[in-house]
């Protein structure tokens, strides 16, 4: 490990254990994960507490995504060492459903279509469940329909949303917004986007991070993935870290995205030839 | 003949060529016996026979033994009454509610000679039509042979011309006494009527079917059938279908468990311009065999026929799907679409998947595709991810997979009738 990892890693970790200090929402340490074969997280730390934005940015490649998809539970991500701590809870010993009954989400880069199941019936079924979960009584149908229209308002989403079938003939940029709207619905402690920017244009892009700013409450927490910064342009990072080869390499505050957005990573090379 | 199926059919056959006698016209009793000399002729069905390589006939003999303890009572809510349901058993044939106007229901021997058509015995790879059938393509029809010498009961359906009934005609098929019920229908749709009828069936032991579909010009013929089975059953069915100009005949079926649920559905156009669609579902579960077999013969130019086949095995079930359409010399201007789509949800279950497509003309629009795959693990995934434990998200997905036979055009019934299964 290089001088400058080390200092990552203290500023990735130290404030774990500093008094004083709110106590985090989300801490991973240490954390190993493959994908088949390869070694894709090698070592990962982070903080996040509650309230804060982190953005995650890193070459392709880097292990953002399996980062993303180990937090939430995939099953062709296997952790192999480290832990991952939401609110106390040891992530890693949940499945997907209980990780978000924790209160975890994850807005996916690629949402899946499923033909036939209408948000409407999705929805609730994923909001009942997570209450269920919580052991809060779950919505019935009035409820709920008075609790997602508000949603609708507030995000302003399309009226025949509810009755199309998740996903299916969604535009790139309608799917990215149905995602931020779940979120919103099932109102996540860590929200999790991945990519989420990717292959949208500008006005979508804004409606999107425009959806991520109205959750934001001083406790929701996000850890935003991405390739660009223009999507930090929107929603403001606490934290900016550059994920390299399965670690975080490097952490700053808002001016490392601008700063990588002049430099790109070419950087990480030299750093290697070195 | 030492075959148990065999025998008890054909004494089954013997004895309804005896009874009817007297008591019906000279030639459907003539007609009976030459189906049975027919049948003794061909024998059953093996695995040589395409239509029947995969599935067993034989399965059926585990079921003749049966005691019927059928408490089975047609139990009809307040919007059932609406309905008109007809009770079809081997205590004949029952009218709950009324008819409605234009519809004429009486016992399928009442029948004119005319609507007694021959069924076209043919089997993939006979779509020149310059061969006769052969012994071998003949047995693939033996439990149709064996029905139109046997059949107890059946009902005459005619709808009056251009009669639109508004509302569903409900069939409900049940046995108390025998052990095979045999029950033989025709129904007529005269030039421009429109009719929805829904099927179901609760057998003891086994019941099979025969349906003769009559579809004059511009008639609407749509079909729901729910064969949702008890494991220690069998209910077989047989449709042909006729359509004239511009005729229509749609289906939907859902298919669940029994012993052995096997349904085959032969359309033939006998003038242009028809139209034809059918919706397949099948959930094979436990030990259940299912099969669905969709024929459409297109022997007159600007058919259209769309089949959509989803099915599903689990445990030790087999689901057997098999689609054939067969575009005829100088039958230009046909459309031909087959989507087969198989899960295969455990190791020990089996999905037999075939579609074929034969084409003698030459201005055809055809298309064909099978798959057999799992649950996907990325939507598994998400759904999970959002909060829904494993098996509500393992259901989720098999309803939206099995959605798209439901979802195969835009029709009003087709909807209304999923919501129907959805209760099952």
């Amino acid at each position: 490990m290089t001088e400058h990892d080390n200092n990552t890693q203290e500023n990735n970790t130290d404030n774990i254990h500093s008094k004083g200090v709110t106590d985090p929402l989300l801490a991973v340490s240490n954390l190993h994960a493959r994908v088949q074969d390869n070694e894709i997280l090698k070592g990962l730390d982070l903080v996040v507490r509650p309230g804060e934005v982190h953005a995650i940015m890193g070459p392709n490649g880097a292990g953002k995504s399996t980062l993303g998809n180990a937090l939430a539970g995939h099953p062709k991500v296997q952790v192999t060492e480290g832990e991952a701590m939401l609110n106390g809870k040891n992530l890693l010993e949940l499945s997907p459903e209980e990780r978000a009954g924790e209160g975890l989400f994850l807005a996916f880069q690629y949402p899946v279509e499923i033909p036939g199941v209408n948000n409407m019936y999705f929805l609730r079924a994923a909001l009942n469940a997570q209450r269920k979960y919580r052991g809060e009584p779950e919505l019935d149908a009035a409820e709920f329909l008075q609790l997602v229209k508000r949603k609708m308002k507030d995000l302003d989403m399309p009226e025949d949303l509810l009755r199309r079938p998740v996903n299916e003939g969604f535009s790139g940029g309608e799917k990215k917004r149905n995602e931020i709207f779940q979120m919103s619905v099932l109102e996540p402690k860590l929200a999790i986007l991945d990519e989420t920017d990717s292959g949208l244009d500008i006005d979508a892009l804004k409606a999107v991070a425009e959806g991520v700013s109205k959750m934001r409450d001083g406790q929701r927490s996000f850890l935003v993935i991405t390739h660009y910064q223009r999507l930090l342009d929107y929603i403001k990072p606490d934290k900016v870290h550059v994920l390299a080869d399965g670690r975080i390499v490097r952490s700053g505050g808002p001016e490392l995205a601008r700063e990588l957005e002049e430099t790109g990573y070419g950087w990480l090379e030299e750093k290697q030839d070195s | 003949m030492s075959d148990k199926l065999q025998t008890f059919w054909w004494q089954q056959a013997h004895q309804a060529v005896r009874d009817s006698a007297g008591r019906e016209p000279e030639w459907l009793t003539e007609y009976r016996s030459e189906q049975l000399d027919r049948f003794e002729a061909t024998g059953l069905p093996d695995k040589k026979v395409e239509l029947w390589k995969y599935t067993d006939i034989h399965r059926l003999e585990d079921l003749l033994d049966n005691s019927l303890e059928t408490d089975w009572e047609l139990q009809l809510d307040d919007d059932e009454q609406a309905r008109c349901v007809i009770v079809v058993s081997d205590y004949g044939i029952e009218v709950h509610g009324s008819l409605p106007t234009g519809v004429r229901l009486k016992p399928v021997a009442e029948a004119p000679r005319k609507l007694w058509k021959p069924f076209a015995y043919v089997e993939p790879g006979e779509g020149r039509g310059s061969r006769p059938g052969s012994q071998i393509q003949a047995r693939a029809y033996a439990h149709v042979m064996v029905n139109q010498a046997a059949f107890k009961t059946g009902f005459w359906l005619q709808v009056a011309e251009n009669t639109d009934v508004r509302r569903t005609i409900q069939v409900v098929y049940t046995q108390h006494e025998d052990t095979c019920l045999h029950v033989n229908n025709i129904i007529e749709m005269e030039p421009g009527s429109r009719l929805t009828l829904r099927q179901c069936a609760q057998p003891g032991a086994i019941i099979n079917v025969v349906n003769r579909q009559w579809c004059g010009e511009n008639a609407c013929l749509n079909v729901g059938n729910r064969h949702h089975l008890a494991e220690r059953s069998a209910f077989l069915t047989h449709t042909h279908t006729w359509l004239a100009e511009n005729a229509e005949q749609h289906s939907l079926t859902s298919n669940h468990a029994g012993h052995l649920s096997r349904h085959q559905q032969d359309v033939l156009p006998v003038a242009t311009n028809t139209r034809h669609s059918a919706g397949v579902i099948h959930r094979a579960d436990g030990s259940s065999h299912l099969c669905s077999i969709s024929q459409s013969l297109l022997h007159k130019p600007a058919a259209k026929t769309q089949v959509v086949m989803r099915a599903l095995a689990d445990d030790r079930a087999a689901s057997v799907v098999n689609c054939a359409g067969v575009v005829y010399p100088d039958s230009d201007d046909c459309v031909v679409d087959q989507s087969l789509k198989n899960l295969l949800l455990s190791d020990n279950a089996r999905v037999y998947s075939k579609p074929a497509l034969e084409i003698y003309a030459d201005e055809v629009e055809a298309a064909h595709g099978s798959t057999i795959g799992a649950l996907d693990e990325q939507a598994m995934f998400y759904l999970r991810a959002r909060g829904i434990p494993a098996d509500q998200a393992r259901d989720m997905l098999i309803q939206s997979f099995l959605s798209e036979a439901i979802e195969l055009d835009d029709a009003p019934w087709r909807h209304s009738f999923s919501e129907s299964l959805k209760a099952c």
